[in-house]
């Protein structure tokens, strides 16, 4: 796989609806890691709120974080008919 | 307290694709990724990811929100202790996190349960309204119908989008007026109560729904009430009154012409 650089990093705008795949995938994950995703991505609230808001020590936050994030992109990857592109 | 030169953790992974990492690391950070192109490959993933679920999520976030929400059994009691503002903000997301409502904003194709789910928030808000406010005999409306260009204005503003007193005087129905409704989910509709000349009330609600949605008109009854319901455009209607159905249908009929101009 292309080595995609962070600073570079985004979706390709010709790609068909990335959000479809996403949203199949994100309604799969459990509600935990689910909620804790969106908290952060929505809501831009940073791990220590999460933390406060559910409850979670804030090390599992992250732990629930990554998850979310790796079976986002393992799933996406899966259905994916055009891989991710060095978008400039 | 950041060393530029301290090993990079997962915690700042994330706060590097959130945007929440202390200035003084992000150089380590992106060094790191460069260095390590599996993880640099995994940190482009979430920031794609995360562009993706905002552009997808954001602009329905401040929507009304669908009822799918039974937000208890995903969090228990522990929001009923924490600061309004993050409950408020916390709601929303659990709201969307839920993977119905997720659908419902999306539009991942479930057009029969959304339809019937946005039929039933109508229905009960319509039953109910006309519950609590259509035998009230002082104060049934907030602004009464002298004022009508002003209830319309009002309306309009807090419903966002154009809202008017249908005319049902050629049904001999006289308009009482109107009053600001509070959806279950925080959003704003409206009631417009007219009478006939027996004294009979009749209530007609609006109430903004899900974007573009579109339901067929349906009957509802409850006890001696009678209704009408549907949604165009993503505008809910509903018409009810303890009168027979000829009377609810010619009602229904005329705000259906004048909603659907031409």
């Amino acid at each position: 796989m292309e080595l995609v650089r962070p600073e570079q990093a985004g979706y390709d705008s010709e790609r068909e609806t990335p959000s479809e795949d996403l949203m199949r995938v994100l309604s799969g994950l459990s509600a935990e890691v689910r909620s804790t995703l969106l908290l952060v991505v929505l809501e831009d609230f940073s791990y220590a709120d999460v933390s406060r808001i559910t409850g979670i020590p804030i090390r599992t936050v992250i732990s629930l974080l990554s998850s979310a994030r790796d079976r986002l992109r393992r799933g996406v990857d899966e259905t994916a008919v055009t891989p991710l592109r060095r978008v400039k | 307290v950041n060393r530029p030169d301290q090993p990079v953790s997962e915690e700042e992974l994330h706060a590097y694709v959130d945007g929440q990492l202390s200035s003084g690391r992000i150089e380590a950070v992106q060094r790191y990724l460069a260095q390590n192109p599996i993880q640099g490959n995994r940190v482009a993933a979430w920031s794609a990811q995360r562009a993706s679920l905002r552009a997808a999520l954001a602009p329905v976030a401040h929507e009304p929100l669908p009822p799918v929400l039974n937000l208890s059994h995903l969090i228990g009691e522990r929001l009923e202790r924490r600061p309004a503002w993050h409950r408020l903000a916390a709601a929303v997301v659990l709201a969307l996190a839920a993977g119905e409502a997720i659908g419902w904003f999306t539009h991942i194709p479930t057009p029969e349960s959304r339809i019937s789910l946005a039929m039933t928030l109508l229905e009960q808000q319509a039953v109910a309204t006309y519950a609590v406010y259509a035998p009230d005999k002082r104060h049934p409306v907030e602004v009464p119908a002298e004022q009508r260009a002003h209830l319309s204005q009002w309306l309009s503003n807090r419903l966002q989008r154009p809202v008017a007193a249908p005319d049902l005087e050629p049904l001999g129905l006289r308009l009482i007026g109107g009053r600001l409704l509070a959806t279950e989910h925080g959003g704003a509709a409206a009631l417009f109560l007219y009478e006939n000349f027996e004294g009979n009330r009749i209530g007609v609600i609006f109430r903004p729904m899900s974007p573009g949605l579109h339901a067929g008109r349906t009957d509802l009854s409850l006890g001696n009430l009678n209704g009408r319901a549907w949604i165009h455009g993503g505008l809910g209607y509903a018409v009810v009154a303890p009168l027979p159905d000829a009377v609810l249908n010619r009602v229904a009929n005329q705000i259906g012409s004048e909603s659907t101009p031409g």
